[in-house]
């Protein structure tokens, strides 16, 4: 599982820190993704999970240290930006266009891009992979079930033919049977190219998914390594695995 | 040959062949170039013209350069989502700006305003020119544009109640500026347009065709304003289904969203400020001549207020509302202004007790149709898609349409 210890890094952080007003939740982190890699970043309520992923997606200021995407630095971009150097993240809480159509979602996720055949290939891809979203293409975002507007999330984001794939909590209110679905297809979407770092909860199947992974608390990386020794680590098995 | 049809306002609705809409735009259009001869006086030389003179024909020009304002105004407000109180600003500054071009003069003394005392002034005006109604236009609307995006500044990252608020706050501080500066504005005297200052338009008469001098009551003005409301309608159904408008709903339904799917927010809504605020003040330039006279005291936040209750009483985002909403109340508010006398006695709804009757009816229409009368998208699918043109052009092929849920179409991908 463990692989591609020697390729280079898609995505790197040192020492970033970063809040809200005066509250400073990251406080200085330091991660690494390689290309080719699934790496999953678990931890509690309220460690600083998704500001980490607001923070390298430039929603939010990064107040301290350095973010790195392919060796560029992105620390100071503005988002639309980053998306243009290839890293799309799925934000918490899906957040789609409530009132546009599925397919309208969709292509909202291709904006930067002109090239209107790969549009339309990745949009068949898009349904192949979900083809619920098929069915309800004509469909207002907004009426569609908890799994199908995760799907359209995964999917709007695929949409912007990203290089880094940012997820965070893409099994939150869904259906066992439901998150194996989407987890089978994050693992597809990494075969076919696509390096992801995924925020999760659910610590057991994120672990078992990814090549490695990270420990955070209360803004900080306590823990890290390759998934398989974090699964067999007493102290992650207590805190997070439930046993 | 169907994707030129989308060109056009109504081209969506031919080749949906909606007939209803496409018939009912035309009959509107007719009607309106026909009101003048339909009100005018068929012994006159010609009934047209001097039907422009009717009181009817003049509650439309009011109408109609209200709802270039209101469509104005509705750039920000229904397209991107923006609850922009302040639109007067441009109002103000597109009609203060048209009557500064036209009666500034150069005396011995320096600039001068022909107002009040002034009146009497004669010299060079100070622009040199026999105010062409299109450079005025471009002028207003230009400086309005930019006010727009000068005003974007402090607003850019603020959103909901923050932005009406500070919008709002801004509108009034222009507001107390144009009180003040009576040398550029007239102060509490106003200004009034007379002979020797009226902005100016080719017409063809008397066999040819020469630069005449624009009054609320001329042809020449009415034509105007009916050409000036049509490019604004294409416009904003142009930029509603561009890019441009794409990034504009992603923005108006979800900022955050808009970011995480590469949309410069920031600069979007800059556009839309600029654009907002040079219909503004296209919108200004022609209030200016309607009204003939204008003063700084009367364009106030209750302008805002009125051309916002338009767009929200015909439905925030639609072309078609807007129009009838700006339609519905302004006419009202010409209506209102009517005095009827019943058997000697003298009946009219005093100025400060109209807006009473806007609310009313705002309360009556919202508690029936929350969206507006002619609510967005009702009747016809805003058409947000990057392959609109090629699926039109390749009709039969839907590829997408809600077939049974089968694995179909495997020939293509
Ligand atoms: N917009 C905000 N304004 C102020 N504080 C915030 C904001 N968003 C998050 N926080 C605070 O930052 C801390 C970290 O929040 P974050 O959302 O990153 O946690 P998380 O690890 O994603 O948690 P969860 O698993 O519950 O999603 C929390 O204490 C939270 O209260
Ligand atoms: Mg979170």
């Amino acid at each position: 599982m463990a692989e591609g210890g020697t390729r280079p890094a898609a995505l790197r952080l040192r020492g970033v820190r970063s809040g809200y007003g005066a509250l400073e939740v990251l406080k200085g982190i330091d991660l690494e993704v390689r290309e080719g890699e699934i790496v999953t970043l678990i931890g509690a309520n309220g460690a600083g999970k998704s500001t980490t992923l607001k923070t390298i997606s430039g929603l939010l200021a990064i107040r301290a240290g350095k973010i790195t995407l392919f060796g560029t630095p992105v620390g100071t971009l503005q988002p639309h930006e980053i998306v243009g150097l290839g890293l799309v993240q799925v934000p918490e809480g899906r957040r789609l266009f409530g009132d546009m159509t599925v397919l309208e979602n969709l292509e909202m996720g291709a904006y930067l891009r002109r090239d209107a055949d790969g549009i339309e290939r990745d949009l068949e891809h898009c349904f192949e992979l979900f083809p619920r979203l098929r069915e309800r293409a004509r469909q207002r975002a907004g009426s569609l079930s908890g799994g199908e507007q995760q799907m359209c999330a995964i999917a709007r984001a695929l949409m912007a033919r990203p290089r880094v794939l940012l997820l965070d909590e893409p099994s939150l209110g869904l259906a066992p049977l439901l998150v194996q679905q989407i987890f089978e297809i994050i693992g597809r979407l990494n075969r076919e190219g696509v390096t992801v770092l995924l925020v999760e909860q659910n610590a057991n199947a994120a672990l078992n998914l990814a090549h490695r992974g990270y420990v955070m608390e209360t803004g900080r990386i306590t823990l890290s390594g390759p998934a398989d020794a974090l699964l067999a680590d007493p102290k992650v098995r207590e805190a997070y695995l439930g046993h | 040959m169907r994707h030129l049809l989308r060109f056009f306002p109504l081209g969506d609705a031919i080749a949906a062949g909606r007939w209803g809409v496409v018939l009912s735009s035309v009959a509107v259009v007719a009607l309106l170039l026909a009101l003048p001869w339909l009100t005018g006086d068929p012994a006159a030389p010609s009934r047209w013209l001097s039907g422009c003179e009717s009181r009817v024909v003049n509650v439309t020009l009011f109408v109609v350069v209200y709802a270039v304002l209101a469509l104005g105004l509705n750039i920000v407000v229904g397209y991107t989502g923006l609850l922009d109180l302040g639109y007067v600003t441009f109002l103000a500054t597109g009609a203060i700006v048209t009557f500064d071009l036209l009666l500034l003069v150069r005396t011995p003394e320096g600039l001068a305003l022909r107002v009040g005392e002034n009146a009497g002034l004669t010299g060079q005006p100070v622009f040199g020119f026999d105010g062409s109604i299109f450079v005025i236009m471009l002028i207003a609307g230009t400086i309005c544009a930019l006010i727009g995006l000068l005003r974007g500044i402090p607003t850019l990252k603020l959103t909901g109640d923050y932005y009406a608020i500070v919008t709002l706050g801004i509108a009034e501080i222009v507001f107390l500026v144009y009180l003040n500066e009576s040398a550029f504005t007239g102060g509490a005297f106003g200004m009034k347009l007379d002979f020797a200052a009226r902005p100016t338009l080719p017409w063809f008469e008397d066999g040819q065709w020469r630069w005449v001098k624009l009054y609320h009551d001329t042809g020449a003005f009415y034509l105007l304003a009916l050409a000036v409301l049509g490019l604004t309608v294409v416009l904003s159904d142009r930029l509603d289904r561009s890019r441009i408008g794409r990034a504009w709903a992603a923005i108006r339904l979800d900022e955050t969203a808009a970011r995480a799917c590469g949309i410069d927010v920031s600069r979007y809504k800059m556009i839309a400020f600029a654009v907002s605020g040079f219909l503004g003040g296209v919108g200004g330039a022609l209030y200016a001549i309607w009204a003939g006279t204008v003063a700084a005291k009367s364009l106030d936040i209750w302008q805002s207020i009125l051309i916002l209750c338009a767009v929200v009483l015909g439905g925030m985002g639609s072309i078609r509302g807007v129009l009838l909403g700006s339609a519905m109340l302004f006419s009202l508010r010409e209506l209102l202004r009517e005095t009827i006398s019943v058997g000697g006695l003298e009946l009219r709804v005093p100025p400060e007790a109209s807006f009473l009757v806007y609310g009313l009816l705002l309360i009556f229409v919202m508690r029936f149709r929350p969206k507006g009368l002619f609510p967005r998208g009702s009747g016809e699918s805003v058409p947000v898609s990057v392959r609109e043109e090629k699926e039109l052009l390749a009709a039969p092929a839907h590829l997408y349409t809600l077939a049974p849920a089968e694995p179909t179409e495997t020939g293509h991908g």
